[in-house]
């Protein structure tokens, strides 16, 4: 076949190229940083706008454009590169089959056929036992794809981010602003984006985890209670909590269900029905740790982030009686 | 989203200028990362693939992937054809008929073929009453 | 459009929820289809039985509407 002969002969593709889809989220700017800190060439995917951000091109990456709801953009930008680390999702205002399945089976189709040696993938943790909830059936479907592919793959489920809980409860308990709770006893074990961008690097040299599934869960499963109990000791001030039943967002969900352009919000509400199932959102590390070779006393508790967070910066806002915008949705 | 710019040529330096496989790329100088004595990655072995049989799976890729758009873009913007357009259309003129000509038959009882004759008679096409 | 080679599509779609009720597009397609055939079976209905479909299902015609105008 015409395909192995030419393999063979030509520049090849350097090993220390990577890609990172959706560099600019929570946790694909934290694997951007990581990746640059360690000496890899990283190349980002970002859509093009008309006010770019720069900090990408800032830090020492390439920045290319693509749109994986378009992908007709995509092949060009895997030119020369060796591995590719997908964080990318469809923001809520979006719909989700375009950019999270339609995208996602166009960009794994361009890595099989250029030969990616190695895909990243991350996932959400107990995605196939809830196939009700659009996003987890969509990244279950997505998670067999890969696998059926025949690509080099290390899958990774996630639990929760500690980032989120800056301006969901940090910020507005700071500012004595009210903040929304629900009364689901569900207990998820937030992580730092930075403990899982450096594992995912970690793993990324080792070949034990060459088609392999993990979960990364953060050290210890927390419910909303207890976080915002947290916050407001560390700032010190009591919190405005209203409360919602978790009986109210099933509502609000079949509510939104019942117009087309409000559908999109309505998938992403799918998500009460997981709360609602008193579950525990974690998983044993033990396992992970000992294959990466990472110690599980480098990951980052959330006391020690959320007071790293309140001492260096919310403090120092407060002082200088700024405010800051982090409670907006849309940017 | 709705914020998005043109699209603008991405920004990939270009590669050729390493030379081919006389002078293996040396891996990058690991830069001592100030947070984390990290390893830096391994000198790895050559990759399986080359850049230009990338670049030219690439042009196949995106070959498709434009056929594929094209082949959309024909099957939605048929007029006349059996599309979703035309269905849904069809259809909403339907609802509409059905609404109107059962009211008119409520109100005034003339039923659906009375009412397709009065409107051809009153439009002048034929007279059938 | 063909698929270069060594490229495949997913075995598995993800079934994702259609909704059935309220304003979506799924509802007004099915409503469509009825309203479609509605329209071709009164038509069809009336010329055969030459009386008002409406009068058949036991309402009063002919009285006009009430609307206080
Ligand atoms: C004229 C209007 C119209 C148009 C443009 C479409 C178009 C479409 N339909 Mg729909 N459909 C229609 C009417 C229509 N349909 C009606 C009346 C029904 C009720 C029986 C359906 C039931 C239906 C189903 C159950 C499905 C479709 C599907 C589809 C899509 C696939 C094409 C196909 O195989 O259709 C085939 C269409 C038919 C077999 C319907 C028969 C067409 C009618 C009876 C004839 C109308 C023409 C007639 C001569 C008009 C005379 C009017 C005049 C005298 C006043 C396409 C978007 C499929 C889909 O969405 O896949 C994704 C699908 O699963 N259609
Ligand atoms: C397309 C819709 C439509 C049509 C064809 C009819 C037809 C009819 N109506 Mg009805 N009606 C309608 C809508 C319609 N109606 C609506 C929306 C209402 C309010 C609920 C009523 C309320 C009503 C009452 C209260 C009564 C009727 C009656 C009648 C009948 C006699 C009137 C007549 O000859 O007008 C002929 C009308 C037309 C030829 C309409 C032509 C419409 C054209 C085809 C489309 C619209 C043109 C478009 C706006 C122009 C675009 C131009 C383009 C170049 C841009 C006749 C069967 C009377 C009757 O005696 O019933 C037996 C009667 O008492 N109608
Ligand atoms: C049961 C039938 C049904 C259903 C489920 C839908 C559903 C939809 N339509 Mg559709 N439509 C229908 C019948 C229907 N339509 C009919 C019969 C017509 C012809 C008049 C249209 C013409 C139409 C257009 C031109 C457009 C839509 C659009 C839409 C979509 C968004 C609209 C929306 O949320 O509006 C919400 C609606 C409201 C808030 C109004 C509610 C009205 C209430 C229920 C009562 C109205 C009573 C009225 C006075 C009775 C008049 C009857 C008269 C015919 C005699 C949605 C998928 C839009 C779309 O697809 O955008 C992408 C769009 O542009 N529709």
């Amino acid at each position: 076949v015409m395909a192995a002969s030419t393999a063979m002969s030509g520049t090849p593709v350097r090993s220390t190229s990577i890609l990172v889809v959706g560099a600019t989220g929570t946790l694909g700017r934290q694997v951007v940083r990581r990746a640059l800190d360690e000496g890899y060439e990283v190349r980002c995917l970002v859509r093009p706008r008309p006010a770019p951000a720069d900090f990408l091109r800032d830090w020492g990456a390439t920045v290319v454009n693509g749109d994986l709801s378009k992908p007709e953009t995509l092949p060009a930008a895997l030119v020369g590169i060796h591995t590719i680390i997908d964080c990318a999702t469809g923001r809520p205002e979006e719909p989700i089959r375009a950019v999270d399945w339609d995208g996602k089976v166009a960009l794994i189709q361009c890595a099989k056929a250029m030969g990616i040696q190695k895909f990243v993938f991350f996932s959400i943790h107990n995605c196939e036992k809830h196939p009700e909830v659009p996003l987890m059936e969509i990244k279950r479907c997505t998670e067999k794809y890969i696998v059926d592919s025949g690509l080099n793959y290390t899958i990774v489920r996630l639990c929760g981010f500690m980032q989120g809980l800056i301006g969901q409860y940090a910020v507005p308990i700071l500012e004595d602003k009210s903040v929304w709770g629900t009364d689901a006893s569900t207990r998820i074990a937030y992580m730092d984006t930075q403990d899982i961008a450096r594992l995912t690097l970690t793993a990324l040299r080792s070949e034990k985890a060459d088609r392999k599934l993990f979960t990364f869960a953060g050290p210890r499963a927390w419910t909303t209670q207890e976080v915002i109990n947290l916050c407001e000791r560390l700032a010190g001030q009591d919190a405005k909590v209203t409360t919602v039943p978790v009986g109210v967002l099933k509502l609000t969900r079949l509510l939104t269900r019942l117009f087309q352009w409000t559908n999109d919000a309505a998938d992403r509400l799918a998500f009460s029905e997981v709360l609602t199932s008193d579950v525990i959102f974690s998983a044993p590390m033990a396992d992970t740790y000992v294959t990466l070779g990472a110690d599980s006393k480098d990951t980052t508790t959330l006391e020690r982030y959320l007071q790293e967070y309140y001492t260096n910066i919310l403090k120092k806002l407060k002082d200088l009686k700024a405010q800051s915008k982090q409670g907006d949705f849309y940017i | 989203s709705q914020a998005e710019g043109p699209l603008r040529r991405p920004s990939v330096p270009v590669r050729e200028a390493t030379p081919p496989l006389s002078a293996r790329p040396s891996p990058p100088d690991a830069p001592p990362s100030p947070t984390t004595p990290a390893p830096a990655p391994a000198p790895a072995p050559s990759s399986f693939v080359t850049v230009e049989y990338q670049r030219q799976r690439a042009r196949e890729l995106q070959q498709y992937f434009q056929d594929r758009k094209a082949e959309r873009q024909a099957a939605e913007g048929r007029i006349f054809g059996w599309s979703v357009k035309n269905e849904i259309g069809n259809g909403r003129w339907a609802m509409f008929g059905v609404a109107v000509g059962l009211l008119t038959e409520y109100a005034t009882g003339s039923d659906f073929v009375d009412q397709m004759k009065i409107i051809i008679s009153n439009l002048g096409i034929a007279d059938l009453e | 459009a063909k698929l270069p080679s060594g490229v495949e599509t997913p075995k598995e779609e993800p079934k994702l929820p259609t909704a059935l009720w309220g304003f979506t597009q799924n509802a007004e397609r099915w409503n469509s289809r009825a309203a479609m055939l509605g329209i071709i079976g009164i038509f069809l209905v009336e010329l055969i039985i030459q009386k008002g479909i409406l009068q058949v299902i036991g309402f009063e015609v002919g009285k006009g509407l009430n609307l206080p105008l």
